[in-house]
């Protein structure tokens, strides 16, 4: 069994067991009710930032997976708005 | 003759006396034809120049500032002596323009003794005058003769300024020449709802000579906490379009308005844009409009947020600015949403994030003002994602250096 490891996504707290997320994965856990990325027609804007001070991440669906660390905080947003 | 034209006459009229020849360059005052000693000993010619604020009723004196600026080589004493301590110099690099069409290789520094500020532009080219072409009556004996026998004269080059109003700031500030570079013919904001009214505000204040705005709502009260600027109760109720055009056509001659959505039917009007600010909320209008840029070779930047309410009953959420130029658009639809719902209904329930709002619209417009040549870039990230609650600005897609075209 893999260890847990606490991140924030879009604000609330959930426990993870990957040792690294891809976008995809982040879209699942943010949006459940939502098609697989993969085959998706929705674009979303994934944003990770790092708390231990190792930077940010942009991510699309060509990007690799990120490092997944206690305490980062991601955000899945579908930013249409202006 | 115009009334500028009248103003700029009479200001200038001592130099004709003085058999000088000057020309007028936007803001800038040229003395061509200055004679001044060279290191070998012999005369030379160069060009004076010094910043000349007008408008259509005066001329404002040049009061503290003394500097010049001097197109040649650097003057010498008669002897053969440097000018230097007496004329302090700073070396422009190579091709440098004031602004376009007035080179200069040095700026000067000098002032008289007792300098309290120059009530007149000819005080003060007069002084660097005297000095420079002191020397060189020293070395040519039939000088003196041949510049009596000059005519003075006045050019004036007339610049189509889209301002209500000169660009002291541009002048003052010793950056017109970067300024210049925005002085594209037209650019395009679709959508002046909160974020696109702030582009507006921004690029109203830059020397593009056409800004079309496009919108099909009216202005309502709830746009009025998501707008620049204070808008009153009897601005609610008309065009979005017309409420901005009348506001920012005050200060800016070229805002053009259409009270029209961009569709299928009209997408047609974009074809000759220079840039577009796309700042709308409809997802599929967002395909039709940018894929139509992008297929027409356009650069533009489109905006978009999402925000929400977290358990604890605060607002967070992302912003993002996304690039797409006519050499690098792989990207955009992997970033840009084109689906109906493109976001949290909170967004359309009127909250006040007028500073994100403005905050989109800055990212926007300080990424134009770069790929233009305006501000240095060093390294072009085309998406821009601003994290609030973390306070991150995340940078993706690099693509060199490329400046739009």
């Amino acid at each position: 069994m893999s260890a847990v490891t606490n991140i924030i996504l879009n604000m609330d707290p959930v426990a993870v067991h990957q040792a690294k997320l891809s976008y995809a994965h982040l879209v699942h856990l943010a949006y459940p009710g939502d098609p697989p990325a993969e085959h998706s027609e929705i674009r979303y804007t994934v944003t990770v930032s790092y708390e231990d001070g190792s930077g940010e991440r942009s991510m699309s669906l060509s990007s690799h997976p990120v490092e997944v660390k206690e305490g980062m905080v991601c955000n899945v947003r579908k930013t249409g708005r202006s | 003759m115009s009334a500028k034209l009248a103003v700029l006459e009479q200001a200038l009229a001592p130099f004709v006396s003085a058999r000088m020849r000057v020309s007028v360059m936007g803001s800038y005052l040229q003395v061509h034809d200055v004679p001044f000693a060279t290191e070998q000993r012999k005369v030379s010619f160069g060009t004076m120049i010094c910043a000349l604020v007008h408008d259509e009723g005066s001329v404002t004196p040049p009061g503290q500032d003394h500097q010049i600026w001097f197109d040649g080589a650097y003057p010498y004493l008669a002897d053969g002596r440097s000018m230097e301590p007496w004329l302090a110099r700073v070396a422009m690099p190579p091709g440098f323009q004031i602004c376009e069409g007035v080179p200069a290789q040095y700026q000067f520094s000098n002032k008289p003794d007792g300098f309290t500020g120059y009530a007149t532009h000819f005080e003060k080219m007069r002084h660097y005058w005297n000095q420079l072409v002191g020397e060189a009556l020293a070395l040519d004996p039939f000088l003196n003769a041949r510049l009596q026998q000059r005519m003075g004269e006045i050019r004036v080059a007339t610049q189509v300024s889209p301002f209500a109003y000169p660009d002291t700031c541009s002048v003052r500030g010793k950056f017109m020449r970067a300024s210049q570079r925005l002085g594209l013919q037209n650019v395009a904001i679709i959508g002046v709802g909160g974020t696109g009214s702030f582009v507006l505000d921004q690029v109203a204040k830059t020397p593009v000579h056409e800004i079309h705005i496009f919108d099909s709502k009216n202005f309502e009260s709830h746009n009025a906490f998501r707008a620049p600027g204070a808008a009153s109760p009897a601005d609610f109720g008309q065009p979005k379009v017309a409420y901005f055009a009348r506001m920012y056509s005050a200060m800016h001659l070229g805002i053009r308005p259409h009270h029209i959505k961009i569709d299928a039917s009209n997408v047609e009007q974009l074809r000759d844009f220079r840039f577009v600010f796309v700042c709308i909320d409809h997802g599929p209008s967002r395909r039709l409009i940018c894929d139509f840029l992008i297929a027409n070779r356009i650069p533009f930047v489109d905006v978009g947020m999402d925000l929400s309410m977290s358990a604890g009953q605060e607002i967070y959420g992302t912003v993002r600015t996304t690039i797409c130029l006519p050499d690098a658009n792989d990207h955009f639809w992997s970033r840009a949403p084109d689906m109906e719902n493109s976001g949290d209904g909170l967004y359309e329930e009127n909250i006040q994030v007028a500073e994100l709002n403005s905050l989109n619209a800055q990212l926007a417009v300080f990424k134009w003002k770069q790929l233009f040549g305006f501000y240095a870039m060093q390294s072009n990230a085309l998406q821009q994602e601003f994290m609030t609650q973390t306070t991150s600005l995340v940078l993706d897609d690099r693509k060199g250096a490329a400046r739009a075209p």
